[in-house]
Formats: C-alpha cells, structure tokens, sequence
C-alpha cells in the first residue's frame, strides 16, 4: 500500500490540479451537451495525453468520464434528451419532475446519488479490485448471454402498461440491432442496398430520436394546436439542495446500496459498463418497489436506483481494466490504450509495481466524484435558468439543432440524422399508442451483445450447456426468482387485505 | 370520456410491426449462409422477427376483439384523427417539421452547415410564432455559436457546403 501523504502530494501537484479542474469543466459540459459521449470526449483528449505524464493524463480521463457520465442528466431533465446513453433508464422520471417545476429536486438527488454512488465504486475498486476481477473472469459466453436476458427481461416487466406492447417494444429494439453486417460471420443483413447500413443502426442517433426528437415532435404539435407549456423552477441554494437530496438518498437508501453495488457489478463485466448498469438498476428496483405506478411519472426512487448505479459502474469498469487489461466499457478502453502508449501494461501486477499511480488514481476519482456535488450546482443553476427562461418557439429550434448536430457528429455522416428522424417519428407514435420506449432502447444496446453471446454458446453444439454451468445455473435461478416473487407477495399481499 | 380499450391507432401499430416482421422473417432467409445450415448468421434475426410478427398478431387480435366488442368502430367510432381546427394545424406543423429536417439534411452539403442551420432554426422559430427579431437573432448567433463549438472546440468537421462554412 502507498502511503496516504504520498497520494495527497501527488494529487496537489499543480499540474496534476489544473489538469482535473479543465478536465472536470469539459467533462461537465460535454455531458450536458446532447449527443456527445464520454467516450468522444475521452477520444478528443488523447493528442493531450500524449504529451502529459501518465499520472496527469489518466487523471484528466477519469475525471471528465466522471463528470460527462453526472451531467448526462441535466439535458434529460429538462428536455428529455439524456446527455449520455447512461442517462436514458431514468430521463422520463426527471422530466416528469421537471413539468411539476420540481427541476432542482430531480436533479439534486441525481448529483447526491451519482456522488455517493460514484464513491462507493471507488472504495469497492480500491479495496476489491482483485477478487472482483476474478469472478468477473469466470463469465463464458452462457453467463454473459443469460445476463443479457436477464437485463432486457426486467426492462419488460418493469415497464408500466401493457406488457405485450412492452415485449413488442423490446423485439422491435432487437431486431433494429440485427440490421448490417453480423457480428460474428460479417455477413450482411437486411441493408436493402443502402450502404450506410452495413454498419448497423447507429445507438446514439436511434436514442437521440426515441427521447428527444419525439419530444420536438410532441412539442410542435402542441404549439401548432395552440397550447403552451411553462415550466417553473424554483432555485435552491446550494446547502439546501445539498442536505435535501442526501435526506432523499436517505430515504431510498435501499435503493442507492443496490445500485451502487449492482453498478460495480455490471462495470466490472468486460463490455457491459454504465449505461447497462442503470437500466438494470432502474428496472430491477421498479420491478421490486411498492410504488412502481410512479415510475415513469417522476419517481424519486427510480432517479437514486438508475444514477447511483451508472455511476458506480465507472469505478466497477476499472477493475477488469487495470487487473487484465481488458476493458469494462469503451472509455477503459481507450485508458487501457492511454496506458499501453506510457508504456505501463495493465496487470495484476500493476497494483505492485506502479502502486503509487493507481492508487493516486483511485484518489482522483474520489476527488472527481466530490466535484461533482459544487460543479454540478453551478451546472443545474445556469441550465435550469436557460431551459425554464427560454420561451418555446426559441428552445424547440434549440433541441433540434442538437438533436440533428449530436446525431451527426457520431459518425460525421448526415444518413445519421435521417436516422434519428425516423426512431423519433417511431418513438412519438410507439409513445402515443402506449408502447413503452425503454424496452426498444435496451434491444438496440444489447441486441448485437445478446445475439453474440447466443451463437457463440449454440455452436457449441450442446444447447444443454445453457444451464449446466454453475454461474448460469445461479444468474438464471435468481432471474426466476426476481419475476415471480413480486407476483406472489403482491398476490398474498392482496388476499391478506381481503381477508 | 372512458378510454377504450384498445384505439384504431393501436391496432394500425399492430398491423405494421406484424408486416415488419414478417417482411424481416422471409428477408433473413435469404442471408447467405456460408454452409453453415441453422447456425448460421440469420438464426438470429428469424428467432426475433418471427417474435414480433407472433406478438403483433396477438395484439393485432386482441385490439381487433376489443373493437368489435365495444361495437364502438361502426356506432360511436372514435376516428384515428379527429380533425378539429387545433389538430389539423398541429398535424400541419408537424409534417413541416419533418420537411424541414428532410430538406436540411439535403441542403446542408450543398450550403453548408452555417448556412442551413441558420435557416432551419429561423424558419422554425418563425413557424412557431416567434417575433420576427427573435427569430433572426436565433438563427445568426445560435448558429455561429453552434458552428465555433463543434468546428474549433470539438474538431468535428461539418459539412462545408459550396462556400466552405
């Protein structure tokens, strides 16, 4: 272990300070910006990494990934548009709260959450890395697939409403994943001649137009019809905001401690990483709550499940990373990257024989995520007067010009927002008639994860090893267990009131 | 007015992604298979289309039972759009919209990103009854701020158009 002055000295170095201050502002802004990932901000900072010492440069990754991954959620608040594909399990719940003019109240329990669901990632990373590398390592494609399903099946039952829309919603999400070239034969399938879709549906365009271009839609409707929406704001100072959303976080502590620790789980699974991490969080907690008609329509508990997990997740991400190499999601992979361009190869060894830099990044992180809390206000502050200020026939050209550059810029390809028109005509319609989006959403994410998994366990030749491994045994046992349970205890729990 | 239990829409919906699926089901037995029989590359997709196009059905004949049962599609049909004077002009709103974004996304190589943009979000602000003023100052500094950020800061390169920005 390093000692703790050491740490403390290395993260005072000015330029290490500096670099995590920059890197916090762009993180925060890229965030908030919709369209633009975490991973395209991570991209954009490697010319600098280059140049910087190891310790600077993988600081200014952690610490932007951080702040990007909080300030997602400023965006879906306001205009449903999440800033980050981790931010889309639980958009509708804080733009519901934003209509009440309960604004600063979703976002300042999503910045209580994030922030404490962001350092219960760390301290797990810091102290569990190794162990929880080792049982991250035991998943074969059986595991991984069985998660999958697992996963998209709690988006299902967790949804509100009918539930054959909801599976519909899901298969059409799973089938849009199967268009272009396929995973593991590079075969092409159904491109209908159009090049642009050897490629696949593009995630962050289909995602921008589900959530906010139906939203656009919406909106022009509705000013076309002659209605108005005003939303209200009421601001909070910064101790208030502070102290309230940690009673709220409180309040639903359960909630937090399983989504923080579900959320080292996932990021710690090569590929998965923080956006999988919140739908799962998000859906599993909808699906065991008491109050489950409230999510979807603002529901606090659903914001502290779905945010402290995604950002639990960024710490959990790390391990496989550092311990194997192998990245748990694409930022990782591009610290992996940033690693291997310094010349240090990630390892179990690593925790040896360069200490003192992963555990000072360990403390940046921790510093990262307290930022979160006095960067964050300043962001909520400044946006909400922005959102809550500017009247309608100026914001909705607004959103669309992200809507149309976010969609762009991903690709730098113009198809791109043709795309992203279309899932929005999809998804305001899908949304008119009751189908719920979020099953879609999932399907495209984990459709091609889901589809690999799947053909690399058939070909196997044995389908009976699907369930004869002991981890697939346990995943597929407790997602029995987690869809049949609520039903039986709500059934019990309404013959007892009968009686 | 109780909601029925399943609206016309609805049913449409049903109908569409039941074709969807059974369009993709016969489409993905096509796939070149590379001889490699069942688990081949369109295993998948046929899996998941048929899912969909079994599903819609389903639905497709749930919202068409609920129809008739409620004898609400011959007697008190409650049409797809009721077309009072507040809906068509939405829905005429809404169909520039689409236009707008369908022209821009032509327009834009051939005037550039600046150019277009300025239009879009000044046609736009203006259809929804923004003052002439507001209009055009949106559309110029929005624009220009747009253009520096994802040109200068972000380095994304925008399309050019004939002028070059």
């Amino acid at each position: 272990m390093v000692d703790p002055f050491t740490i403390l000295m290395n993260i005072l170095n000015p330029r290490v300070l500096i670099a995590v201050i920059v890197a916090a502002l762009y993180g925060l802004f890229i965030g908030s910006m919709p369209g633009l990932t975490a991973t395209m901000a991570a991209a954009l900072l490697i010319p600098f990494a280059f140049w910087l010492d190891p310790l600077t440069a993988l600081a200014m990754i952690v610490t932007m990934d951080v702040l990007a991954i909080y300030s997602g959620d400023i965006p879906g608040a306001f205009v449903r548009i999440p800033g980050t594909p981790a931010s889309a399990a639980y958009i509708t719940d804080m733009y519901e709260l934003t209509k009440k003019g309960k604004s600063e109240i979703a976002l300042g329990v999503s910045l209580m959450a994030s922030t404490l669901g962001g350092i219960i990632g760390v301290l797990l990373l810091w102290y569990f890395a190794p162990q929880l590398a080792s049982f991250a390592m035991n998943f074969s494609s059986v595991e991984f697939f069985w998660l999958t399903v697992f996963g998209l099946s709690t988006a299902v039952l967790a949804s509100t409403g009918s539930k054959l829309k909801a599976f519909i919603s899901l298969f059409i999400g799973l089938l849009v994943s199967t268009i272009g070239v396929d995973p593991l034969y590079n075969v092409p399938r159904f491109t209908f001649g159009i090049s642009e879709l050897y490629g696949g549906i593009p995630f962050i365009p289909a995602m921008i137009g589900l959530f906010g271009m139906s939203e656009v839609i919406r909106r022009v409707r509705r000013i076309g019809g002659g209605q108005l929406l005003r939303i209200e704001t009421k601001a909070i100072p910064l101790i208030g905001l502070v102290v309230n959303s940690f009673k709220n976080v409180l309040r639903h502590i359960k909630r937090f401690i399983v989504g923080s620790f579900l959320g080292v789980i996932v990021g710690a699974l090569p590929g998965a990483g923080a956006d999988i991490a919140a739908w799962l969080s998000y859906s599993l907690s909808m699906y065991t709550s008491k109050k489950r008609n409230e999510y979807g329509k603002g529901s606090i508990e659903g914001i502290v499940a779905g945010t402290s997990a995604n950002n639990a997740a960024l710490g959990g991400a790390w391990i496989p990373a550092l311990v194997f190499g192998i990245p748990g999601d694409s930022v990782t992979a591009i610290v992996v990257g940033v690693m291997m361009m310094k010349g240090i190869t990630p390892g179990p060894k690593i925790f040896e024989e360069q200490a003192q830099l992963v555990y000072t990044l360990f403390a940046i992180f921790l510093l990262a995520n307290i930022l979160v809390i006095p960067l964050g206000y300043l962001a909520i502050r400044a946006l909400a007067r922005m959102f809550t200020r500017i009247p309608e026939s100026i914001l909705v050209p607004i959103i669309l010009v992200f809507c149309i550059t976010g969609s762009y810029a991903i690709n730098y390809s113009m198809f791109d927002v043709l795309i992203m028109l279309l899932f929005g005509i999809l998804g305001y319609f899908m949304e008119k008639y009751g189908f719920p989006l979020s099953p879609t959403v999932l399907g495209i994410i984990l459709g091609t994860m889901m589809e690999t998994y799947f053909m690399m366990t058939i070909r196997k030749g044995d389908p009976l090893i699907f369930f004869t491994r002991p981890i697939a045994l346990g995943i597929i046992i407790i997602m029995i267990i987690s869809w049949t349970l609520p039903y039986i205890a709500r059934k019990k729990f309404s013959y007892g009131s009968k009686m | 007015m109780m909601r029925p239990n399943c609206l016309i829409g609805e049913l449409i919906l049903g109908i569409l992604f039941m074709f969807v699926g059974i369009i993709f089901y016969f489409d993905s037995q096509n796939i070149n298979v590379l001889g490699l029989g069942i688990f081949g590359p369109s295993l998948f997709p046929m899996l998941i289309s048929a899912g969909l196009a079994l599903l819609s059905f389903v639905l497709v004949v749930k919202c068409s039972l609920n129809i008739i049962k409620e004898k609400s599609f011959t007697t008190s049909a409650r049409p797809l759009i009721s077309l009072n004077r507040k809906n068509y002009t939405g829905i005429v709103y809404t169909l520039i919209l689409i236009v707008l974004v369908i022209t821009y996304v032509y327009l834009v190589n051939i005037l550039g990103y600046l150019l277009s943009t300025m239009l879009l979000t000044g046609i736009l602000a203006k259809l929804l009854r923004a003052k002439n003023e507001e209009a055009i100052l949106l559309a110029i500094s929005f624009s220009f701020l747009m253009y520096a950020l994802f040109r200068f800061i972000l380095k994304v390169p925008l399309p050019a158009g004939v002028l070059g920005w």
